[in-house]
C-alpha cells in the first residue's frame, strides 16, 4: 500500500518535472520559440538566429548580475517571474496529448482560463513592485491586452463546451479529457462547422496571449523600454524570457488539443512527436508569419479587434454549436 | 485592414536570404571607400598643410633635433579624430596622405586608431648657415649655401617691395608650389629641384593669395 | 561545465543597448544597418535590447554633450555585469570636429573604462561587426572571471 503510494508520488513527480511538465516545457518551448524567431527572420529575408538562440539568451541572462532597484519591493519583484512559469507549468499538465494526460479533471477549461490569467498578473505584479514609470504604462496596456482577449477566449470556450456536450448528451462539458477522448472517438472538432469560425477566433488569440506582434504593445521595446520587463535582469528576466516561451507552447498546444485532438496513433510517444509537429505549424502560422506581415498596434486598435472582430467569430461559432451544426 | 506583406513574406520564405555574410565572408569596400590613412613620410616636405586644414584635428606633429641639427619629424593621424573628409590628401602637394579603402580599424589598447610616420628633414636652406653666416662676411656665406641659394644676397630679412606684389624670403621658403598652384594670374614658377621662385611682374595682380597661402609665411608683399 | 555553458552562451547572445549622446545620426543610421536584412547581425545572437538592464554591451555614439553626460554615466552604470562599453564613430574618442566646444565633453573614455573603439566617421557596416564580435569576446573573457 505505501509502496504503490510512494510510485503513485513519483509517478506524478515525474509528470511535474519531466514529460509535461517543467522539462518538457523548457525544451519544447524555446524550441518553439527559436523556430519562431528563424521562421520570422526568413520571412523578412534574413539569415535569422540560430534555433537554439533562446537556449543561449537563457543561460546568458542566468549568469549576469541581478539588479534590484531600490524603488522595487524586493520579494514581490523577485518572486513573481517563478509564480507565472509555475501557472503555465501547471497549465501544461492538463493539457491533453491525444487520450494521455497526466492531470484530469472535471471542469478544467474553467481551471485553464484561471491558470492563463496567472502569468499576466504575475508580470503585472512584478512590473508595479519595480517602480519604473515605464513598467507602470506596460502593465496598464497589459491589462487591457487580457481583458481584450478573455472575451472571446471565453466564448471559444463555451461554444467547444456546448458542441462536445450536445454530442454526449451532458449539456455542456468542460472536462478538456472529456473532449480529448470524444475527438479521439468522433474526429477532431475542426471538421465540424461550427467549430471552424471557433478556430480561427483561438488562432486570432494566440499572439494576443503571448504577446507576440502586432499585439505586442504591452512591452513595446521601442517605445517603452520592454514595458513591464524594464527594470528587470538577469535571472529574473531569464524566467520571464522562458515563461513567454513557454506561454507560445501552451497556447499552440491548447489549440492542437482542443481543434485537432483526433489526430494520432494512440502510442504516447508517437502522439507527443506529431502534437509538437503540429504546434509548430500553428506557431509558423499564428505566431510568425503574423509576425511578419504586420505592425504594432495601438492598445485601443487592440482592445477594438478583440471585442469586434475575434469575438464576433467566437459568437457565431457559439450560436451554431447551439443550434448543432 | 489590408497585409500588402503577405504575399512578399510567404515568397522571402523560399528564397535565399540576402545577406552579407560580412565575419565569414570577405566584403571589400567600394573603390573610392576612404577609410585608413596611410601617410608616406618618405615623400612628406613638411609643409604642415594638412594640419590647417585638418576638420577634426586629428593631425599633429612632434619636432625634435639630432645631432646633426637635422629636424626629426613625426606626423600622427588619430583615426579616432578623423572624419575620413580626404581634405588632406587634397592638399598635399606630394601626395604623401593616402587614404585607402581598408575599414578595420578597431581600437581595443591606447595607440590602435594612431598612424604615424617619421622622417628626417635635413636642414639645409633653414637656419644652420645662416646664423653663422649673417654677421659674418658674404663671401664665407656664399661658399656655405652653394647649392640651395641663387638669389642669397637678399639675405637678412626681406624687405617689402612697397607695390603689393609679393618677395620671397630664401631663408624660410621650402618651394613647395603651394603659391605657384594657387596664383590665380599663373605668375608664380616655382621649380622645386632647382629651388627657383620667380615672379612674372607682367602677369602679378597683387592680389596676395600666396602670401595667405603659403605655410611657411615666405612671401611678404 | 554550467560556468563554460554560460560563459559560451554569453558570447553567442550580446544584446545591444544604443545611447546617443548627441550625435549627428550618421552613426545611428549606420548601427540601424547592421540590424537590417543586409547585414544581420541576429544571424550572430546580436539584438537590440529595449532597456539598459537587460544589455550586455552599451554602444555610444555621439560627442557626448554637457547635457547628455550625466544620462549617459547613469545610463552605463544601469547594466548589469559583465557589461562592455564601444564607442562609435570618432566622436566619443575625441570630439571630433566638435573638439574644443565649450558645451562638447568629449572624450567618453575620461569617465568610464571604454572597451572598444570603432573608428570611422561615421563606421561602415562591417567595422561595426569587427568591433562588436571584439567586443563579446572581452564580453566573454570578463564572464570567465566572475
Amino acid at each position: 500500500m505505501t509502496a504503490s503510494i510512494f510510485l503513485n508520488g513519483l509517478q506524478y513527480l515525474g509528470y511535474i518535472l519531466i514529460f509535461p511538465g517543467f522539462l518538457f516545457c523548457f525544451l519544447c518551448g524555446m524550441l518553439l520559440t527559436g523556430i519562431d524567431r528563424k521562421l520570422v527572420a526568413r520571412m523578412q529575408k534574413r539569415v535569422g538566429p540560430p534555433i537554439l538562440q533562446p537556449f543561449y539568451d537563457f543561460f546568458k541572462l542566468c549568469g549576469k548580475e541581478t539588479i534590484v532597484p531600490a524603488a522595487a519591493s524586493r520579494t514581490t519583484f523577485l518572486m513573481a517571474p517563478l509564480v507565472g512559469l509555475a501557472a503555465l507549468v501547471v497549465i501544461q499538465l492538463f493539457i491533453p496529448i491525444r487520450g494521455f494526460s497526466a492531470f484530469s479533471g472535471m471542469a478544467d477549461i474553467i481551471v485553464i482560463l484561471y491558470l492563463l490569467l496567472i502569468p499576466a498578473l504575475a508580470a503585472i505584479l512584478g512590473a508595479a513592485a519595480s517602480g519604473s514609470p515605464y513598467a507602470g504604462v506596460g502593465l496598464s496596456r497589459e491589462m487591457v491586452t487580457i481583458i481584450a482577449c478573455e472575451l472571446p477566449l471565453v466564448l471559444v470556450l463555451l461554444a467547444i463546451a456546448k458542441t462536445v456536450g450536445n454530442a454526449m448528451g451532458t449539456g455542456l462539458c468542460f472536462s478538456l479529457s472529456e473532449i480529448a477522448r470524444y475527438q479521439v472517438e468522433n474526429g477532431s472538432l475542426i471538421t465540424k462547422l461550427s467549430m471552424i469560425p471557433a478556430a480561427v477566433a483561438f488562432a486570432m488569440v494566440i499572439p494576443g496571449e503571448t504577446g507576440s506582434h502586432p499585439f505586442d504593445t504591452a512591452e513595446a521595446e521601442t517605445e517603452i523600454c520592454e514595458g513591464m520587463h524594464a527594470e528587470y535582469s538577469g535571472a529574473p528576466l531569464a524566467v520571464f524570457k522562458l515563461s513567454h516561451a513557454v506561454k507560445v507552447l501552451t497556447m499552440t498546444s491548447l489549440f492542437v488539443a482542443l481543434f485537432f485532438g483526433g489526430v494520432g496513433t494512440g502510442i504516447t510517444a508517437i502522439d507527443g512527436v506529431i502534437v509538437f509537429a503540429l504546434c509548430v505549424v500553428a506557431t509558423a502560422l499564428f505566431i510568425s508569419f503574423v509576425h511578419a506581415v504586420t505592425a504594432r498596434l495601438k492598445i485601443e486598435q487592440v482592445f477594438k479587434y478583440y471585442w469586434t472582430v475575434v469575438s464576433g467569430l467566437a459568437l457565431i461559432s457559439l450560436v451554431l454549436a447551439w443550434y448543432g451544426l | 485592414m489590408d497585409f500588402p506583406f503577405v504575399k512578399e513574406a510567404v515568397s522571402k520564405l523560399f528564397s535565399k536570404p540576402s545577406c552579407n555574410m560580412y565575419p565569414f565572408v570577405e566584403s571589400p569596400a567600394a573603390p573610392n571607400y576612404r577609410g585608413r590613412i596611410v601617410f608616406h613620410p618618405e615623400t612628406c616636405i613638411n609643409c604642415n598643410m594638412c594640419e590647417r586644414v585638418c576638420a577634426g584635428g586629428a593631425i599633429t606633429h612632434t619636432s625634435v633635433k639630432n645631432e646633426d641639427g637635422d629636424d626629426v619629424v613625426t606626423r600622427s593621424f588619430d583615426l579616432g579624430s578623423c572624419t575620413f573628409c580626404n581634405t588632406c590628401a587634397d592638399f598635399c602637394t606630394r601626395h604623401s596622405i593616402e587614404l585607402t579603402t581598408d575599414y578595420h580599424m578597431i581600437g581595443i589598447e591606447e595607440g590602435d586608431l594612431i598612424v604615424s610616420g617619421t622622417f628626417v628633414k635635413k636642414a639645409i636652406k633653414k637656419p644652420a648657415p645662416k646664423p653663422a653666416a649673417a654677421p659674418a662676411a658674404a663671401p664665407a656665406k656664399k661658399e656655405g649655401a652653394a647649392p640651395a641659394a641663387p638669389e642669397a644676397p637678399a639675405a637678412p630679412a626681406v624687405q617689402p617691395r612697397g607695390d603689393g606684389k609679393p618677395a620671397q624670403d630664401p631663408s624660410k621658403c621650402v618651394y613647395c608650389t603651394i603659391c605657384a598652384r594657387k596664383c590665380p594670374g599663373e605668375a608664380l614658377t616655382v621649380d622645386r629641384k632647382e629651388k627657383i621662385w620667380k615672379l612674372d611682374e607682367d602677369k602679378c595682380v597683387a592680389c596676395g593669395t600666396c602670401a595667405d597661402v603659403c605655410p611657411k609665411n615666405a612671401i611678404v608683399l | 561545465m554550467f560556468k563554460n555553458l554560460i560563459a559560451e552562451s554569453t558570447a553567442k547572445s550580446p544584446w545591444l543597448f544604443h545611447i546617443n549622446s548627441g550625435s549627428c545620426n550618421g552613426c545611428d543610421i549606420e548601427l540601424v544597418a547592421v540590424l537590417t536584412p543586409r547585414y544581420d547581425v541576429e544571424r550572430l545572437g546580436f539584438k537590440l535590447a529595449g532597456s539598459p538592464r537587460q544589455a550586455d554591451i552599451v554602444v555610444v555614439t555621439g560627442p557626448v554633450t554637457k547635457l547628455s553626460l550625466d544620462r549617459v554615466l547613469r545610463t552605463i552604470d544601469q547594466v548589469p555585469d559583465p557589461k562592455c562599453v564601444v564607442t562609435m564613430g570618432s566622436c566619443p574618442q575625441s570630439g571630433n570636429v566638435f573638439k574644443g566646444s565649450y558645451s562638447v565633453c568629449a572624450p567618453l573614455s575620461k569617465y568610464v573604462h571604454v572597451d572598444v573603439d570603432i573608428a570611422g566617421c561615421a563606421p561602415k557596416p562591417e567595422a561595426i561587426i569587427d568591433g562588436l564580435a571584439k567586443a563579446t569576446e572581452i564580453l566573454k573573457t570578463k564572464r570567465g572571471q566572475m
